[in-house]
């Protein structure tokens, strides 16, 4: 079906594979971005993605092949590590989250740094690509990849979608949540858990050092958009897959990293929004200053 | 004579005249005028909100947006810094810096040596007389975070003792204070202004305003009213100032 | 083995590493531990653009222009969390990962070449570091070696004269305020020496892994320590055991020497979290279990 799909579109093949590809892994994290940003918790989730790192290295001294699956597994694993480590780090260690964040941010790279090294003096043939999930790479996607990314990108979606309601009275109002019944640690455990999969996902195309920014851009930029967070998570998802395809494509046409091209486009869309957003956007807040008679009615 | 102040024989401890001050984005004190006397034991009371602590905040320059004239001792800020002392509300201090309770006290001399000018053995003098006054000596080498919260505000009323201020104010000093800890602090308050010394604390508690203070300023926005504490703290003030006549009004 | 070059490669790990650990410790008890990061990713398109302007790579121009170009960078990034329209951790991770894309962007469009390119802005070069050398009163030396150097003595000597405002206004910044010690403006100098700072490491150790450096040997003196002063010697002791340690590492297993130094600091700092006297969980569960 994705076959049929991808050469319907009015596209070469590679290019088709490398819209698809991106757009899917653009709509996931912008989709599940506001898990993070919502609950103020953004550097929580560019931690997350430097956590990916260790994981891709050893998932790949073990298996020895650059083969997606093992390697997102691993990538999987240790960001969810990163995400322990840094509430252990605040809970039990008693440390404050700014810097439980930055020493567990710190370890994971300086560790997936050694590693990365070490597997490039190995000399295994096979590790030429892994650069790609430190500044992300889109060309070179195959079919598998839109297939893996559906796969889990459905997954997310649905445990989203089901838990909706769960999800929005405990971002924006714990305590009453608590009260209502819900674990707070349950849904901590929930959002970490999709947070990580988005991450994962994204990895690979953006790379671990910009993976933040796919995830809260989009958001930024839908936040000026819409109030309601039932119009919020599809919206950034739809601005996510944009700035996944159309970055996607241009940093595969131009050999660039595609971590940075896409990164950009979204923080130009985020930009674009917060200045010309029609009501919240800044340009709008100051015309309705220098004329209040509007703002009133 | 250069002003009519240094005549009087109470010099005003602080004075604001048609000050308007603002703390996140809303105006909490809008064209304030009030007279605190020195050489009294004085606290600033009100409902939540009614910008107390704004008020002392506004006074020592810790508010921005500041509009209306201040004056501390007579002066205006610039030339008495180092004769008022200050004990911040304790959420503002950071809780678990690592510091000894000694080195807590030795601030107060900070203002007296500058940025680099190395403590004398007399700083040390008043640092160890400061302690052995609120009782805390013997945790000179404690880490602060190991005190209790009585133990906490007593080294920091050390602080403003070691500075040797002729101005004390204090923001909300008994919050997380037990009973014995507040007589005790109140007491070396009361001392302090019988050296002549002037004392300003913002505080909620009426029944202890009443008792142990001797003038009370009340503030609801602006000043309800403002003299000796139990002319202050009358049921028709009070009515004026919380909407309702509050329980502990009655009862104390 | 040790030569000659394995030994000035410590030395220069060592001294960044003792600048970093005292501007970080202050970072970390002011709650500003991800700052090193924001500036890190801010001065790599400063250092493109310098680069681009002047040719020059690791020279005073250099360090001043990307300094300039990363403190207005935070600067701006303070402004806009003032103005309330995202919030402050979205802005940090919003504008950040950008300036760091440019930067990448930067380098493998115009600036790949001999002075400058990808790897070693992500890995540092740390490695050739002794070879990289100049002439200081007719006897040569290494550059990173001698720019390390001044930037580490400037540190201390900032630390040392502001010892008293950093120390008042990161405890209670209303006191040290009120009492003339000019908390507001010492936090600036604070972000302008750590954007320095930055772009001096950046030569070494790459852009990423800067944060290291200033936060893990922080952090773990923080656990070791119960004065600020004694906790600035731990912080700068767990720098350089690092960086000796770490080299020793990365020599041994043929591997990325930045990383291998932050590394060790990271294992050093699981150690302090565990057997730390006072505050070691170790500690902490045997009081608990006793009381």
């Amino acid at each position: 079906m994705i076959d049929w799909f991808l050469t319907a579109l009015p596209l070469p093949y590679p290019d088709a594979v490398v819209v698809v590809g991106t757009a899917v892994v653009g709509f996931v994290a912008g989709a599940l971005g506001p898990l993070a940003v919502l609950r103020r918790r953004s550097m929580f989730g560019d931690a997350m993605s430097h956590g990916t790192l260790p994981g891709v290295a050893v998932a790949f001294i073990v298996t020895g092949t650059k083969a997606p699956e093992p390697l997102l597994l691993g990538a999987a694993l240790s960001a969810a590590l990163a995400a322990f480590a840094m509430i252990g780090l605040e809970r039990v260690g008693r440390m404050r989250p700014d810097a439980a964040i930055g020493t567990v941010l710190s370890i994971s790279l300086a560790l997936g740094i050694v590693l990365l090294t070490y597997i490039a003096g190995s000399g295994n043939s096979e590790q030429s690509g892994l650069n790609a999930y430190l500044l992300g790479q889109a060309a070179g996607m195959v079919e598998r990849d839109i297939a893996i990314a559906l796969l889990l990108g459905a997954v997310a979606l649905t445990v989203v979608t089901i838990g909706f309601r769960v999800l929005r009275s405990a971002t924006f109002d714990p305590g009453f949540s608590a009260v209502a019944g819900v674990p707070t640690w349950a849904v901590d455990a929930a959002s970490t858990a999709l947070l990580a999969l988005a991450v994962v996902l994204g990895v690979r195309t953006v790379g671990a050092i910009l993976m933040v920014a796919l995830l809260v851009a989009p958001v930024v930029a839908a936040r000026q958009l819409t109030t309601r967070l039932s119009g919020l998570v599809p919206l950034s998802g739809a601005i996510g897959a944009a700035c996944g395809a159309v970055g996607g494509v241009v940093s595969g046409r131009a050999e660039l990293p595609a971590g940075p091209v896409i990164v950009l486009l979204a923080t130009a869309a985020a930009v674009l929004s917060v200045l010309f957003a029609p009501r919240r956007g800044v340009l709008a807040r100051i015309r309705r200053r220098s004329r209040p008679g509007v703002a009133t009615r | 004579m250069t002003g009519t102040a240094t005549a009087t024989p109470h010099p005003a401890a602080l004075s604001l005249h048609e000050v308007t001050a603002s703390y996140g984005g809303r105006t909490v004190l809008d064209n304030v005028t009030v007279r605190i006397p020195a050489g009294l034991l004085s606290a600033v009371v009100g409902p939540n909100g009614a910008g107390k602590s704004t008020l002392v905040k506004a006074a020592l320059g810790l508010v921005p947006a500041v509009r209306g004239e201040v004056r501390l001792l007579g002066e205006p800020l610039k030339r008495v810094r180092s004769r008022v002392a200050y004990v911040p509300q304790q959420d503002t201090v950071a809780q678990d810096f690592p510091i000894t309770a000694v080195q807590v006290v030795e601030m107060g001399r900070y203002p007296h040596r500058g940025w680099l000018r190395r403590l004398t053995p007399r700083d040390d003098e008043l640092v160890a007389a400061a302690m052995d006054q609120v009782g805390v000596l013997d945790l000179a080498g404690q880490p602060l975070d190991e005190l209790s919260g009585g133990q906490r505000q007593r080294v920091f009323l050390a602080r403003a003792l070691a500075q040797q201020a002729d101005l004390v104010i204090l923001d909300e000093p008994f919050t997380a204070v037990d009973a014995r800890t507040e007589a005790a602090l109140l007491d070396v308050l009361g001392e302090l202004c019988r050296d002549g010394r002037s004392v300003i604390a913002v505080h909620h508690d009426l029944r202890t305003v009443r008792e142990r203070f001797d003038h009370a300023v009340l503030l609801s926005g602006d000043v309800v009213a403002a003299g000796p504490a139990r002319s202050v703290l009358t049921a028709e003030n009070l009515e004026r100032a919380y909407g309702l006549a509050p329980l502990t009004a009655g009862t104390a | 083995m040790t030569t000659a070059d394995d030994l000035m490669i410590v030395l220069i790990a060592g001294l960044l590493s003792t600048a970093c650990a005292l501007l970080g410790s202050f970072l970390v008890l002011r709650r500003q531990a991800l700052l090193p990061d924001a500036v890190s990713h801010a001065v790599l398109p400063g250092i493109v653009l310098v680069f681009l302007l002047t040719g020059e790579r690791a020279s005073l121009p250099t360090v001043l222009g990307a300094t300039a170009f990363g403190v207005a960078c935070v600067a701006g990034y303070e402004w806009l969390r003032r103005t309330r329209i995202v919030g402050s951790d979205a802005a940090l991770a919003l504008v950040f990962p950008a300036l760091f894309s440019l930067g990448i962007l930067g380098i493998g469009q115009f600036a790949s070449g001999a002075h400058i390119d990808l790897d070693s802005a992500i890995y540092g070069d740390i490695t050739f570091a002794p070879l990289r050398t100049m002439r200081l009163a007719g006897v040569v030396v290494p550059t990173s070696l001698v720019i390390t150097g001044i930037a580490t003595v400037l540190t201390v000597l900032l630390v040392a004269l502001l010892w008293r405002p950093l120390h008042a206004s990161t405890f209670d910044p209303e006191f040290a305020e009120l009492g003339g010690l000019r908390g507001r403006a010492v936090g600036q100098v604070l972000l302008v020496a750590v954007a320095g700072l930055a772009v001096v490491a950046f030569d070494s150790v790459g852009a990423i892994l800067v944060i290291t450096f200033f936060v893990v040997p922080a952090s773990t003196a923080r656990l070791l320590a119960n004065r600020v002063g004694t906790m600035l010697v731990a912080a700068v002791a767990v720098g350089w055991l690092s960086s000796l340690a770490g080299h020793r590492a990365a020599v041994a297993f043929d591997t990325s020497i930045a990383g291998t130094i932050g590394l060790t600091s990271g294992a050093l700092f699981l150690l302090a979290l565990l057997f730390a006297p006072r505050r070691g969980l170790l500690v902490r569960t045997l009081r608990r279990a006793r009381s």
